[in-house]
């Protein structure tokens, strides 16, 4: 007798007629067995799947508006990175418009050792090891001789609280609150972020939006990721220090999979957990003049100090933007 | 009297109160003043622009454009078109040739090792060019041929690719740096 599988969906689950439960499985409409049925929100997930629209072409090779030019220096040999700018306020893409972004943020020879030493130092620099144990002196158990000296045909022992015995303190044990706060220098964050940032950007996983912002109506935020193929996707989105997205934190606020920062909160762990990287036109100029003013800067001599003019988000006098303030 | 004056002043500071009102009734000589018309003053941030033309600038600048090349000092700028090889060697950020020569301790021994026992090895001695993007070992190849008339023995060459950087055994920065700045790195 052919069993047939009747698929509802009840908050995402399937109940087998003979009262099994199964786990709801995204299948393609070719996949599906002919003796399944399909009813409810399933039956239009999977027969009606909702298509991606692909760019017509690369933007390299096509003629579209350049809407953001680099503002620094491109050396030779490379040349700008180009990417399309997406509109979230529009549930379909339109590929339009073009931005350029600095080569050396986002098409660096990415060097894994960095990022992994990164990805490390974020871990673990926070971190303080409350193991403590117990000297022989901290134990507070007898201080007599257990047994005399001599004449007992036992080991000689001068106290129950030494390391030899069962209860008695540890000698070489972890001793207190010890911190593994550790400094990385400026080259190996700086090469961290930037071969994060060209990993996304060559593996098409940046996107580039200009308003940011999505509409509150119920469910545009999911068909929107849905027409551009990333609804399966943990997105990372970047927006300006001051502001943020209303409606898109929102619809982001109870998902587990998406994220929301501002631009000074941009690091290799978080670029690196999720699986896209959305980055709002905004802060492009912000990110472009701070990373390359760390690598066309002086030498700090002592360390870093504030007597400097020109230095983009420090203002001299300011005490909020110290660098290296103790 | 004296006495008598110093003790008043202290008792008058103790409890808070304006001494120079006291001790004008002992003198006759100070001038009268209205307290409650108090000097003022105006904050003005204009004359900080003198102090600000003397901070020190943090980033490095471009170098102007002279009329001629090289400067009085031998400094030539990159060439503005692409060089036609497999590889690119770009200016550091001083805008000078990224070559130096390094003195690599290859020696290792652990802590406490009696003197005896210690193995003299010589620290190697090379010249190392950063900055690579390209096929790194036509650049070692290419530099062996630039190196090999100044060299006693055959020239040795390194590559390290994930770090991308070239050794070259011996000390030949200025010979590289020509090479460099011939093909109009």
């Amino acid at each position: 007798m052919q069993k047939t599988l009747v698929i509802k969906a009840v908050s995402s689950r399937v109940f087998l007629a003979s009262s099994t439960n199964v786990r709801f499985a995204h299948a393609e409409a070719g996949i599906i067995p002919p003796n399944v049925i399909l009813t409810g929100i399933c039956k239009e997930k999977l027969l009606n799947p909702i298509s991606p629209e692909s760019p017509p072409q690369h933007p390299d090779e096509c003629t579209a508006a350049i809407v953001r030019n680099c503002n620094n220096n491109i050396q030779l040999p490379k040349s700008a990175v180009k990417k399309w700018v997406d509109n979230f306020s529009s549930l379909k893409p339109i590929f339009d418009e073009v931005a350029c972004l600095n080569p050396r943020l986002f098409d660096v020879h990415p060097k894994m050792d960095h990022l992994h030493q990164v990805v490390k130092w974020q871990k673990t620099y926070r971190e303080v090891d409350y193991a403590w144990t117990r000297t022989r002196a901290e134990i507070g158990k007898g201080k007599r001789k257990p047994w005399p000296q001599k004449g007992t045909g036992r080991k000689r022992q001068g106290s129950t609280n030494s390391p030899l015995w069962k209860g008695g303190g540890i000698a070489h044990g972890p001793r207190g609150p010890l911190s593994l706060f550790y400094k990385l220098s400026d080259e190996i964050l700086l090469s961290g972020l930037t071969s994060a940032l060209t990993i996304r950007s060559l593996q098409n996983d940046l996107i580039i939006a200009s308003p940011m912002e999505c509409l509150p109506e119920k469910d545009f935020f999911l068909k929107m990721l849905a027409n551009r193929g990333i609804e399966s996707n943990s997105i990372l989105f970047i927006h300006n220090d001051n502001d943020s997205p209303p409606a898109l934190g929102d619809a982001i606020e109870h998902s587990r999979t998406h994220s929301m920062m501002p631009l000074c909160a941009l690091n290799v762990y978080s670029i690196l957990k999720h699986d896209k990287l959305v980055l709002s036109m905004d802060i492009l100029d912000e990110l472009e003049d701070k990373l390359i003013w760390q690598f066309e800067r002086y030498d700090w001599h002592v360390k870093p100090h504030n007597f400097y003019k020109d230095m983009p988000g420090h203002k001299y006098g300011d005490r909020d933007s110290l660098i290296g303030a103790s | 009297m004296l006495k008598h004056l110093r003790s008043f002043v202290k008792f008058s500071q103790l409890h808070g109160q304006n001494t120079s009102k006291m001790m004008r009734t002992f003198s006759s000589t100070v001038a009268q003043t209205d307290e409650k018309e108090s000097v003022g003053f105006v904050e003005s941030k204009e004359d900080f622009k003198w102090v600000e033309r003397l901070l020190p600038p943090s980033r490095i600048p471009n170098p102007p454009k002279h009329a001629s090349y090289p400067t009085q000092s031998g400094w030539f700028p990159p060439s503005e078109t692409l060089p036609d090889k497999p590889y690119y060697v770009s200016r550091n950020r001083y805008h000078l040739f990224p070559v130096t020569e390094i003195e690599e301790d290859i020696s290792f021994e652990p802590p406490n090792t009696p003197e005896d026992e210690v193995e003299v090895v010589e620290p190697q001695i090379l010249t190392t060019i950063t900055n690579i993007e390209g096929n790194l070992f036509e650049l070692a190849a290419d530099l062996q041929e630039a190196v090999r008339p100044y060299s006693e023995f055959d020239p040795v060459t390194s590559v390290d690719e994930a770090n991308c950087v070239v050794y070259v055994k011996g000390k030949y920065q200025h010979i590289i740096e020509d090479f460099l700045g011939r093909n109009g790195f």
